[in-house]
């Protein structure tokens, strides 16, 4: 089993250190992310009744663990359909588990990576250590990690399933957490039935979780640490049952072929 | 033990507008080290019935067994012993050919020093060395089908499905894979099901074939019994110094028909081999001298083509 989960890091290693692109999601993004909306908290800082600017830099690292993560499970597909080449993957002895376990610890390595590098520069920048946080930002950053892990299976699921149309949903899922998650700014300030939808999202949850242990806002940590991980468990085991299914599905319909 | 055993195996591709049947209960024996041919035009369900073997498609119905196990439930046994080439492949376009067996041999579940020495051995053996640092998008295509190739050997497998494999291969190129593959069954007792559009590849390369049209397996056995069955002659074209008193041919063992066509003579027998010293002999005491001789054998794309037109009727 270590050979077959490990084949899957290394192709999302290889894959990553050969493209520009795909290594920006790990360093450059993230970094561009923190400086453009840190200075602009900066700016806003004296007119917020808060830390605005300690209020998005959380809002920021949290929101690239989930982006990190959900990339790496999707793209792990993505890689097989766009070089055309989906079914030696499925032809080998690893299972679907293998793969998923290896894409996660790709995202996991990754995130890491990525919030350490964003961590110190919004130290280094903004005079703000979120490592104060303590063990709060470890159990509020796994939830939202098991989050981007269980949505990119069900985005992936879909594309089994449904085809190649559907890889637009990789871009646009991390849109509607941004704006849903109360990444840049409090979800009381959303409309109603928006601020319905942030519940259901673990990301919610860990964001103010961190913000709480942060000394940010007041926050009941505890209860927001235990809803992300229920959620995100929820989440996992959801999405875990219908990629398995759609994997299945995909062989009869023979969509495994199809790329 | 069987390698394939297939009964009343049938695929039928459903959308909410269409279905189509690939596979009409199809069934087929294929014994260990061989190479089986499995001959069919375009959509006949040769690719098909691969893919139901290779456990990337499951069957609507019927039952197939490869090395002795099920297709249905237990694909990750036959996954891990078999390999599978197809033509015209593609690879991840921005890793070499040694990265990209690498990862595969960490799919089958192959260690870092059994990947290195079968990587090795692989890139040797395929003459793939002056291109093994190449990206695969920088490759030709005879060279991408080498990768492929070497990727469908890369887990030692008991049983190879080659799909086309020699697919834009030169001449050359094609003839080294076709002994490799030869030498594969002989040396290390493996066994082969091949499926391809060259008919010339089919013939030299396959103890046994099948022949597979619209779903179903139409003929099956030896190519030379396919071909005998059908009837097709041999076919004796002569240019003489005179085409007078030619009645003796007539006369000879397994005589068809002759005319005379253009500059010669063209006569069909049951088996050229049988009579060709008899008629040169026959020749010789009538002082006919042959200026020219050519032996036409009944190939496998005649009889293909008269199965597969009979069985479109």
């Amino acid at each position: 089993m270590f050979e077959t989960v490990m084949a899957h890091i290394y192709k999302q290693y290889k894959k990553n250190i050969k493209s520009p692109s795909d290594l920006s999601w790990i360093v450059l993004y993230p970094l561009v992310g923190l400086l453009s909306l840190g200075i602009f908290a900066l700016f806003v800082q004296s007119e917020a009744q808060m830390n605005f600017l300690h209020f998005v830099v959380v809002g920021v690292i949290v929101w690239y663990v989930y982006a990190i993560s959900q990339k790496a499970i999707t793209y792990g597909l993505s890689y097989d359909i766009w070089d055309e080449c989906l079914r030696h993957t499925f032809l080998g002895k690893s299972t679907d588990e293998d793969t998923i376990l290896g894409n996660s610890l790709f995202g996991l390595i990754t995130s890491a990576i990525a919030v350490l590098i964003l961590a110190g520069v919004s130290q280094l920048l903004f005079s703000f250590n979120i490592m104060i946080a303590g063990m709060t930002l470890v159990v509020a950053l796994i939830a939202v990690f098991i989050f981007g892990i269980s949505i990119g299976l069900m985005i992936n699921s879909l594309i089994l399933t449904k085809g190649y149309d559907w890889m637009s949903l990789i871009w646009m899922t991390t849109g509607i957490i941004m704006i849903v998650s109360g990444v840049y700014y409090p979800v009381e300030v959303l409309p109603n039935p928006i601020r319905m939808v942030s519940y259901l999202f673990p990301t919610t949850y860990s964001i103010t979780a961190i913000r709480g242990a942060a000394g940010i806002l007041s926050a009941n940590i505890g209860l927001n640490l235990v809803y992300a991980m229920v959620s995100s468990a929820a989440y996992l085991l959801i999405s875990f049952l219908i990629y398995k299914k759609s994997v299945r599905k995909a062989r009869e319909t023979g969509a495994l072929l199809w790329f | 033990m069987p390698a394939i055993e297939i009964e009343n195996l049938s695929k039928t591709y459903r959308t909410k507008k269409i279905r189509i049947e690939a596979l009409k209960q199809i069934n087929l024996r294929i014994d260990e080290n061989q190479v089986f041919g499995l001959l069919g035009p375009n959509g006949a369900g040769k690719t098909t019935t691969i893919n139901i073997l290779s456990t990337i498609l499951t069957p609507t119905s019927g039952k197939a067994t490869v090395l002795g196990f099920n297709v249905a439930n237990q694909e990750k046994e036959i996954r891990k012993r078999v390999g599978v080439c197809y033509g015209a492949s593609r690879f991840y376009w921005n890793f070499d050919v040694y990265e990209n067996l690498n990862f595969y041999g960490m799919l089958y579940g192959m260690n870092k020093e059994k990947r290195k020495k079968k990587i090795g051995e692989l890139v040797e053996r395929l003459n793939m060395k002056s291109f093994s640092k190449l990206r695969i998008s920088d490759m030709s295509t005879g060279m991408r089908q080498k990768v492929a190739i070497a990727k469908s050997l890369i887990n030692d497998p008991e049983l190879i499905f080659l799909d086309e494999p020699t697919i834009g291969l030169d001449v050359e190129v094609a003839r080294e894979v076709r002994k490799y593959m030869k030498e594969l069954v002989k040396e290390k007792g493996v066994t082969i099901l091949l499926t391809s559009h060259n008919m010339r590849e089919i013939e030299i390369m396959c103890e046994n074939i099948a022949l597979i049209n619209k779903g179903r397996i139409i003929r099956e056995g030896k190519p030379n019994e396919i071909k005998s069955r059908l009837n097709f002659p041999d076919r004796i074209f002569l240019r003489l110094s005179s085409y007078k008193d030619l009645d003796f041919i007539k006369s000879l063992a397994g005589f068809k028909s002759m005319r005379l066509k253009g500059d010669g003579l063209t006569a069909d027998f049951e088996s050229a081999e049988e009579i060709i010293s008899k008629l040169m002999d026959e020749m010789k005491s009538r002082n006919i001298k042959v200026l020219d001789l050519e032996i036409k054998k009944a190939d496998l794309e005649e009889a293909f083509l008269k199965i597969v037109g009979d069985s479109n009727v």
